[in-house]
């Protein structure tokens, strides 16, 4: 009977534990449909950096450590697959394509999962919508790759699961129509592609 | 046979006893986060940097980065205000529509931010107020809103203010810094 009393009360702990953090984390790090956007492999939070966003959106800014504009002027984006779903990783290649948010300013960054730049002898972090090369129809190629490439190349380092994150300022879809469903395919048509091109 | 059953009954209700606390830990654990974690930005600048002085960060690179996700094209100064004693002045300059001017509470809210205006220089200049104590200090509310413009009510007695000016191409570095430095941060005196 002790036996017993004993087993279910470690049964209790543990999972009580385990579930808990489990749940505590994946909502504040992953999110969820309640407070996340997905638009193919771009994830973005929606109240990220109000004061009256939801108790799980503040939990992730503290969680994350970072200070994120408001969405009131600003739109950040989060890559941690590719369109196929798998994840980004620093030894596969990826074409990155698209024409980019119409925004006053967006950048298209690298980093690990924890939020560090990728360190790289050409000193080369990321792509803003000032410096990037475009074709002539006004859409660019990014090239997330460990070796060096022509055009807008961003090295990816040398091992381990990689992060785009792209920020829009003042992006101009918001409100530009009444039914959100168009804002979203608006929105969804202005992020970029990432597409797998080979890993070594 | 029956005690086997009974046993393995028990089980499944502690099981499902134990998730139902571990949904209320999860809520508590979520709603509490603003308050009891360590990793917030502010409390990890708060080691590095004085306070109620503007700091301007060398550029965003890999060996530079004293927050996750910083943007690397972008120049940032920051300021950790504490009003314990005084109120804080900020003033700065947002030279076009790409800079931001953002306050944000400990805790991680932005909830002030002043993006620069299309075409025209921006003077910005403000005081921070802070939330006032009650009776008997046991509560804090914020002051009601204030009518002078020049006057902003914080929710937190501390917090952070950020300055975000991307650099639009090597030509314009030097005075994206020179602008930067003329941001000011300051309690005022007693």
């Amino acid at each position: 009977m002790i036996i017993r009393l004993v087993t279910n009360l470690i049964v209790f702990a543990l999972v009580t534990a385990a579930a808990s953090m489990a749940l505590t984390w994946y909502m504040a790090s992953a999110g969820s449909t309640l407070t996340t956007e997905r638009f193919g492999p771009w994830v973005t939070w929606n109240a990220i950096g109000r004061s009256d966003a939801d108790p799980y959106t503040r939990a992730h800014v503290i969680q994350s450590g970072t200070m994120p504009l408001s969405t009131s002027v600003a739109r950040i984006y989060r890559a941690d697959v590719d369109d196929e779903g798998r994840p980004l990783i620093a030894s596969c290649d990826y074409a990155i394509k698209g024409s980019g948010p119409d925004a006053v300013w967006w950048l298209l960054a690298v980093y690990d999962t924890t939020g560090r730049l990728i360190d790289n002898r050409a000193a080369r972090f990321g792509f803003t919508s000032e410096d990037i090369l475009r074709g002539p129809d006004g859409t660019f190629q990014v090239t997330l790759a460990r070796g060096t490439r022509a055009g807008n190349w961003l090295p990816s380092g040398r091992s381990g699961q990689r992060v785009l994150v792209l920020t829009a300022l003042q992006p101009r879809y918001r409100g530009a129509s009444e039914a959100r469903e168009n804002d979203r395919a608006v929105e969804a048509a202005q992020l970029p592609s990432i597409t797998q091109q080979g890993c070594r | 046979m029956a005690s086997r059953k009974g046993s393995g009954l028990m089980l499944w209700r502690t099981v499902l006893l134990a998730l139902c606390a571990a949904g209320i830990i999860h809520i508590v654990m979520v709603l509490n986060a603003p308050n009891t974690s360590n990793r917030g930005a502010f409390q990890r600048l708060a080691t590095a940097y004085a306070v109620n002085i503007m700091h301007v960060l060398p550029p965003i690179t890999a060996q530079n980065q004293p927050l996750p996700f910083m943007m690397p094209g972008v120049r940032y100064a920051i300021c950790l205000f504490d009003m314990t004693r005084t109120p804080v002045d900020v003033a700065a300059i947002l030279p076009d529509e790409t800079w931001t001017l953002a306050l944000y509470s400990a805790s991680g809210d932005n909830f002030y931010v002043q993006p620069g205006q299309a075409n025209r220089e921006a003077d910005i200049g403000f005081t921070l107020v802070p939330p006032q104590p009650d009776l008997f200090g046991l509560f804090k509310r914020s002051v009601p809103n204030s009518t002078d413009s020049r006057k902003i009510n914080v929710p937190a007695r501390k917090g952070l203010v950020i300055i975000r000016a991307p650099i639009r191409g090597p030509a314009y570095a030097n005075e994206t810094a020179l602008t930067l430095e003329r941001a000011i941060c300051r309690a005022q005196p007693q």
